[in-house]
């Protein structure tokens, strides 16, 4: 205790020459002191205030470089979502229209008839087919006509399960359809595929005139396919000149290799 | 002479650190307090004598620039600088880091509070006027925690500058060091 006072007395002289100073202050006494040591150190202190000024800038600059990226970033992200998002959307527009087209054809006709949207492709190179996701269960027989827009035939159901189906397209090899073409004559023929490539419709008599751009459509002569669905339109006469029947190059009216709705014909009382 | 002049020189640097560098930037960084924390260091590692000179200085000094009434930072300082002798010489008696640290946070919170006290008093008296921030408790408690960083730095500085801590202080040595001093 006795060390404590001992040392408490530098301490006490000193709180007395605050107090003695404090005084001072706040008679004007000292102003002059304090004024001329502000102004001795205010050249330096300038000069370290405009530093710590500077240094914080560029700290400033470099976190709002750093924000700056970081949005650029989410912003970036938040284009490729929507990108996303529009394309989607954009795809099911199409096929909205697709749809409602093919249910106004449907309706203008008055047949049975099922929308199906395509779930795959027959993954053989040789093959031209598609998987629709739906079947029996919704009343698809084989032969039943796939059509798009608003009546183009686009395929044939070739096999079938209770809740999908599988249809060969215009264009496989495989594909055989009567076909009449809208000239005088009304010229009956077989369209044919040819490798998923192309159509073509032979077996035309050789004296019926038929030319460019003429339209070729389906003829009713099988069971499952009504006639007046649009097949496409004559591209190019392939006729020989000693063969007793015409060949003709179509051109389809649609793309067939990118369908996504579809709809199926419903016969109703083909078995 | 010499000593004086240096330090004298050292505390002028350590103001205008304090007052013109540190207040550039942004709470809590502005609030540190380099004076306070090396008067407590002086005073519990180096003496009390250079504690309190520097709390008269350092103190001084601030008064120019601070926004409180004259003599509140210097009283406090001073007194300051008596609370932790009386606590070192009767309480944390090993300097030891932990001391140091624990003696700092005492320190700066005592500290803030005899500025609110005396601040609060010499307006009462009409010597000034003083009020109270919107943040007042993120400044009353953030600048002891920001000290005690200030205190370990200017501590390990010189510790690694000096081996009169390490006569001090109980360190871990190797056995020729042990050998050596003993």
């Amino acid at each position: 205790m006795f060390k404590f006072l001992r040392q408490s007395r530098l301490s006490l002289i000193l709180l007395a020459v605050v107090v003695l100073l404090i005084f001072l202050h706040y008679i004007g006494a000292i102003r002059p002191i304090e004024n001329s040591i502000i102004k001795v150190f205010s050249p330096i202190q300038n000069q370290v205030y405009s530093l710590g000024v500077k240094i914080n800038n560029i700290y400033s600059n470099l976190s709002v470089s750093r924000d700056l990226a970081q949005e650029n970033r989410k912003l970036a992200e938040e284009v490729n979502q929507l990108t996303v998002a529009n394309s989607q959307l954009k795809t099911q527009l199409q096929e909205i229209q697709e749809f409602k087209i093919q249910q106004d054809f449907v309706a203008a006709t008055g047949l049975g008839a099922v929308t199906a949207k395509v779930i795959g492709k027959n993954p053989e190179s040789n093959s031209q087919s598609i998987i629709i996701n739906k079947g029996s269960d919704q009343g698809i027989k084989v032969d039943f006509p796939l059509i798009t827009a608003d009546g183009i035939i686009v395929g044939k159901i070739s096999r079938v399960k209770a809740s999908s189906a599988e249809a060969i397209l215009i264009n496989d090899s495989r594909s055989r359809l009567a076909a009449l073409v809208q000239n005088e004559a009304g010229s009956k023929g077989v369209v044919v595929g040819e490798h998923g490539l192309s159509l073509k419709i032979e077996l035309i008599p050789n004296n019926d005139l038929i030319k460019e751009n003429d339209v070729v459509i389906t003829s009713g002569l099988e069971p499952t396919i009504p006639r007046g669905l649009v097949i496409g339109k004559i591209s190019r006469i392939l006729s020989e000149p000693n063969s007793f029947f015409q060949t003709a190059a179509i051109r389809p009216q649609v793309k067939i290799d990118s369908l996504t709705i579809v709809t199926v014909l419903i016969s109703p009382n083909y078995d | 002479m010499i000593k004086i002049l240096v330090n004298l020189f050292s505390l002028v640097i350590l103001g205008i650190i304090q007052v013109s560098f540190l207040t550039t930037w942004l709470p809590p960084i502005s609030s540190l307090n380099l004076i306070l924390s090396l008067v407590i260091f002086l005073t519990v590692i180096i003496n009390y004598q250079k504690g309190l000179w520097w709390a008269l200085g350092g103190g001084l000094f601030l008064e120019f620039y601070s926004g409180l009434n004259f003599g509140v930072t210097t009283i406090s300082l001073i007194l300051i600088v008596v609370e932790i002798n009386f606590l070192f010489n009767n309480f944390f008696t090993n300097r030891s880091f932990y001391s140091l640290m624990i003696l700092g946070f005492l320190g700066s919170v005592s500290y803030n509070l005899l500025v609110l006290i005396l601040g609060l008093v010499t307006s009462i008296f009409g010597l000034g006027y003083f009020s109270l921030g919107v943040n007042f408790w993120f400044e009353f408690f953030w600048p002891p925690v920001l000290n005690l960083i200030v205190l370990a730095i200017i501590f390990f500085s010189y510790y690694i500058s000096t081996v009169r801590l390490k006569n001090i202080f109980l360190f871990h040595s190797t056995g020729y060091e042990t050998k050596g001093k003993f």
